[in-house]
């Protein structure tokens, strides 16, 4: 499956570099939120995903790769191989260049935004979501193709947004179950909240079993997606 | 006989065009090109044989192997080429085939970069920047790379020049002259077909018309051209497909001999072409 990634970087190697200084750039700058850097850390990986994705579709290659010795499962790991390694890289440059600036610029302006980034509850929060991310885009690519896939995608993206906030009013103001998450103190920095989020879900439940879950999360969320792709891309016709 | 491809009563339905149990056999060591009109269903037969698109009935076997069952290894001992060569078209030549080398076990580096040699490409080129027969050439090199056993070509003479096209068909010789290779050969220019072909299967409306060796097609097919009085009732039997003018009759006929024998000297029967043979089946209007 290494040979699928190997062609996709020889596709994208450049513009994937390009993104990536464009990001450590960016955190350069004294931004005091966490929540501009989470989502453009988000927008780096989605980038740098669809960038293989985008070549393809442009070159219609898809029927090139499909008509080689491989079989459409193989594909499909392929491109979940390439996700992996995608967020593995991404989280280097987001947490690279985050320590680096902080270690380099030791200003409060730069430590309030990124300190809350270089924690355990920011890691775990940047894997858990980079791969609900992937999950879910790769599960819409091999279902609708690229085009449909991102009509569908970002706007999907929002409506889940709402639907979340919309889920937190309820549970914590009409059915009071939890302790409500959107205060005005959360609304300065959604980035800082969420983080605090994931850090009082850790207090809860403890460090082993929050790793736990986290990691039972994310396989449950990547093996679903994976079986439906391999799937839906069995009966993609070229 | 040993075949490298058996393909037995293929269906494909895509609503408003049908393929129809198509059956044909291409032996070992052989040549055979697919005709017909556009759209009549060799593309879709070639996508079906490269599992591309899924078929509704029918069973495809390459050497032996079900194409399904064994994809991997069926694909490994088919060189292709599509009729719009898709690669990336920002690499260069020499990238865009590291793209593609290492998904074959029997890659010859070195028999690849004679091929893009002897075809005039310039390795440090980009794909983009090549012209469509360029890219073609570029396609059959990747194709005649990796020590395939059987070539599929769809259209593969169409946007190259005269002096290239004779240098694939004596290229496409030389390859089934290693033991037990083979090429199937989609194609609208039927004389390279006359030149190299072995076999030919006329594909029309998504049904097989004939698939027969080329030389009893070329020996029994022919162009019957009279008067009116040709088109008698005890005749019209003869015929497959006829053209009339106003004081002319055209007409095909799949028994050259039994055509002579009948009208004697009241008509002309010429050797059909397989250009005749698919313009009249294509357009004559059908007899029989």
């Amino acid at each position: 499956m290494l040979k699928l990634c190997a062609k996709d970087y020889l596709a994208s190697r450049w513009l994937w570099l390009a993104t990536s200084l464009m990001y450590a750039l960016y955190v350069v700058q004294p931004l005091r939120l966490c929540v501009i850097l989470m989502a453009l850390g988000a927008l780096l990986l989605l980038a740098n995903l669809n960038l293989p994705l985008f070549f393809e579709d442009k070159n219609k290659t898809e029927t090139l790769y499909a008509s080689l010795p491989l079989a459409r499962a193989d594909i499909v790991r392929g491109r979940y191989l390439l996700a992996g390694l995608l967020l593995a890289g991404g989280g280097f440059v987001i947490f690279g260049s985050a320590a680096a600036v902080n270690t380099l610029f030791r200003s409060p302006a730069y430590q309030n935004c990124l300190s809350p980034i270089l924690s355990v509850e920011g890691v775990v929060g940047y894997l858990l979501g980079g791969g609900f991310l992937c999950a879910a885009f790769l599960l819409l690519y091999h279902k609708l193709g690229l085009g449909r896939s991102s009509l569908v995608f970002y706007p999907g993206l929002l409506v889940l947004l709402a639907a979340t906030a919309g889920l937190e009013r309820v549970a914590s103001g009409t059915l009071k179950i939890i302790p409500p998450m959107v205060t005005p103190a959360f609304l300065k920095d959604p980035g800082r909240g969420v983080i605090a989020g994931i850090g009082s879900v850790r207090s809860a439940l403890g460090m082993p079993l929050f790793s736990l879950s986290a990691v039972a999360f994310f396989t449950a969320m990547v093996i679903v997606s994976f079986r439906l792709s391999i799937r839906f891309y069995e009966r993609r016709e070229f | 006989m040993d075949n490298a491809l058996d393909v037995r009563n293929l269906a494909k339905d895509y609503g408003d065009f049908r393929l129809r149990d198509v059956s044909f056999s291409l032996p070992r060591g052989y040549i055979m090109g697919l005709i017909g009109p556009n759209g009549a269903g060799k593309t879709t037969t070639i996508k079906l044989i490269l599992n591309l698109i899924r078929r509704d009935a029918g069973e495809i076997r390459v050497f032996g192997l079900d194409n399904l069952a064994r994809e991997v290894e069926v694909k490994s001992r088919i060189g292709f080429v599509h009729d719009t060569p898709c690669f990336f078209e920002h690499l260069t030549l020499q990238n865009v085939a590291k793209t593609i080398a290492p998904f074959y076990r029997d890659w010859d580096e070195v028999l690849f970069r004679r091929l893009i040699h002897d075809f005039g490409l310039p390795p440090r080129k980009r794909f983009a920047k090549l012209s469509r027969g360029m890219k073609m050439k570029f396609a059959l090199a990747t194709a005649l790379s990796h020590k395939s056993d059987l070539l599929i070509l769809d259209e593969p003479t169409s946007g190259l020049d005269p002096v290239f096209r004779r240098d694939l068909l004596s290229r496409l010789l030389g390859f089934i002259q290693d033991e037990g290779k083979s090429v199937l050969f989609s194609t609208h220019i039927t004389a390279d077909l006359e030149r190299i072909a072995d076999f030919i299967t006329f594909v029309r409306d998504g049904k097989i018309v004939f698939s027969s060796p080329k030389d009893e097609i070329l020996g029994a097919w022919a162009v019957v051209k009279g008067g009116p009085e040709i088109l008698a009732s005890e005749n019209l039997s003869l015929f497959k497909a006829v053209r009339r003018r106003e004081f002319v009759v055209q007409a095909l006929t799949a028994d050259a001999a039994e055509a002579r024998r009948r009208l004697g000297s009241g008509a002309i029967v010429e050797q059909a072409t397989l250009e005749d043979i698919m313009f009249y089946l294509s357009k004559g209007n059908g007899h029989a």
